[in-house]
């Protein structure tokens, strides 16, 4: 596709040109750029959900590995003794770097998005939070470390920040897999479309085509007039497509900028936006691709 | 050195049917066993009532069609034995003048003559520039901007003379290349077909016009109910 369309580029500036300009001014050229923007929109917003998704899951992937939060249930005045042996118990297990009580403040903080300003967070019973961070490399045993935590308490729970990083890691690939395909299929259809709407565009042109033929244009060079024609209303709709499509993600992230922390949300960097940007080009290689065979296998069929 | 297509070969005559039988599809034959042979330099008017073949044998002299039975070959290469690439090389040494014109809406004058030098891959510049100088020749210079779909019938045949004359082809085909222009103008066309044929140019013209050929004398082809009756 790649040398297809280097070469295709590379007439730009001779005969074809003009040429294909008499494979204008149709149908298809009303239909070619509204198809392709709508197919590109979609590509875009797929592919950006494969990158975006992906990138996030790896960043809260790399966040939760490594550590460990020790649950404990809500405390009464008389049993600080009890955090602090906990918090001490936990200091010195083999493994463990570094282990923090979380502040009340910070509880509060985690809980406003889910509870609302209506509340008063002092009335409310609240468990209390050990954050944990293991050394590099360690082999330390979260349920062993709950074993003996429970012998201070039976409420203690250990959570292993790994399961959940796997989880949400599985799931996130499984996101950003199905949105690929997604891409993929549309690609796919683009194919389709673009084949379709070139047939049309022959079919609408045979008489021209054929002039062409009985004016001595070798099927090679007619199909590089047909693929021109198709060329300049792919780009146009892509370029709007992909264009649409970058203005909804930026949209989207700026909508979603006060729920960071709480849900894993696409994340994208400048090599993302890159990538998406590009989508044009690609399309426009399909086109070029697509339209020539299209015009190559009529020019064979008759 | 590269190995050549036996179907390709060097030939003095330009144009050679061989007991050529002619049909559409599910249809009586339009051209019976038709054998004739055109030498290069030559100048040949073909003729004969409507409906005795006189479209179809130039159509498989352009190679539109080819024959249901015998073979056609063109400077030497029997047509129904080249690739499609050898084709396109041959048809561009073959200018043609359409009964329809067949000119492009869509292209300026200029480019509808140029078209034959931009297949053959021609600079634009130097195409148009020539085309130019041909709309002047063919009479047209006050009509160069206007859009081929405004000219007068006259006017797109000599547009359809000039853009068949630009490749300076070696065969010539016209298909009452001079039915609708004055007789005038009809003789200023046969003067620019004669002066091709003189430098070389084989030309074949179809007509039905009996004052054209006593004008301007040459060998008449006559055909009549699909079958060669004068050669």
């Amino acid at each position: 596709m790649i040398s297809s369309l280097r070469h295709f580029l590379s007439k730009s500036q001779n005969g074809t040109s003009v040429i294909s300009r008499e494979l204008t001014g149709d149908i298809a050229g009303h239909i070619l750029p509204i198809a392709t923007a709508v197919m590109t929109f979609l590509a875009a917003l797929f592919t950006a959900a494969a990158l975006g998704v992906g990138s996030s899951a790896e960043k809260w992937s790399e966040n939760f590995t490594g550590g460990l939060t020790i649950q404990l249930g809500p405390l009464l005045n008389e049993e600080t003794d009890y955090l602090s042996r906990v918090l001490e118990m936990t200091r010195i297990t083999p493994g463990i770097e570094h282990a923090t009580v979380t502040s009340e403040k910070k509880i509060d903080e985690l809980l406003s998005p889910w509870l609302g300003d209506l509340v008063n967070f002092d009335d409310l019973p609240k468990p209390r939070f050990i954050e944990v961070i293991t050394e590099p490399g360690a082999r330390l045993d979260p349920s062993t470390l709950e074993q003996r935590l429970q012998k201070v308490s039976p409420d203690i729970k250990v959570d292993d920040h790994a399961k959940w990083a796997k989880r949400i890691s599985e799931y996130a690939n499984a996101i950003s897999n199905i949105s690929l395909i997604a891409a993929l299929l549309v690609c796919f259809l683009s194919f389709g479309a673009i084949g379709t709407v070139a047939g049309a565009r022959i079919a609408i042109h045979a008489d021209s085509i054929l002039l062409l033929r009985q004016l001595g244009g070798s099927d090679h060079l007619i199909s590089t007039i047909v693929a021109k024609a198709c060329f300049k209303h792919t780009i146009i709709g892509a370029s709007l497509g992909t264009g649409a499509a970058l203005g909804t993600i930026m949209f989207a992230e700026h909508a979603s900028a006060g729920l960071k922390g709480l849900i894993p949300i696409p994340e994208f960097n400048t090599w993302h936006m890159l990538i998406i940007a590009s989508l044009p080009l690609p399309t426009g290689g399909i086109a070029v691709t697509v339209s020539r065979l299209a015009a190559l296998i009529w020019l064979r069929r008759i | 050195m590269p190995a050549r297509n036996p179907a390709v070969a060097s030939s003095n005559i330009v144009a050679q049917l061989k007991a050529v039988t002619f049909s559409y599809r599910n249809t009586p034959n339009v051209l019976e066993n038709v054998s004739l042979t055109i030498p290069g330099g030559e100048f040949r008017y073909l003729v004969g009532p409507s409906g005795a073949g006189k479209s179809s044998l130039l159509r498989l002299l352009f190679m539109d069609t080819y024959p249901t039975d015998g073979s056609v070959l063109l400077f030497g290469s029997d047509v129904q034995k080249t690739n499609a690439k050898e084709r396109a090389t041959i048809r561009q040494k073959i200018g043609i003048v359409f009964q329809d014109f067949r000119l492009l809406n869509n292209l300026s004058l200029a480019d509808n003559v140029a078209l034959p030098r931009l297949i053959s891959g021609e600079n634009l510049q130097v195409a148009r520039e020539e085309a130019l100088e041909l709309i002047r020749w063919v009479g047209l210079d006050h009509r160069i901007n206007s859009a081929p779909q405004t000219l007068s019938g006259g006017e797109r045949q000599r547009i359809a003379i000039a853009r068949a004359v630009i490749n300076r082809p070696k065969l010539l085909i016209g298909d009452e290349p001079t039915g609708s222009v004055d007789d005038a103008m009809g003789d200023r066309l046969l003067t620019l077909f004669e002066y091709l044929n003189r430098i070389g140019t084989t030309i074949i013209l179809a007509t039905h016009s009996k004052s054209l050929i006593d004008r301007f004398p040459h060998p008449v082809i006559t055909l009549e109910d699909g079958r060669l009756i004068e050669d």
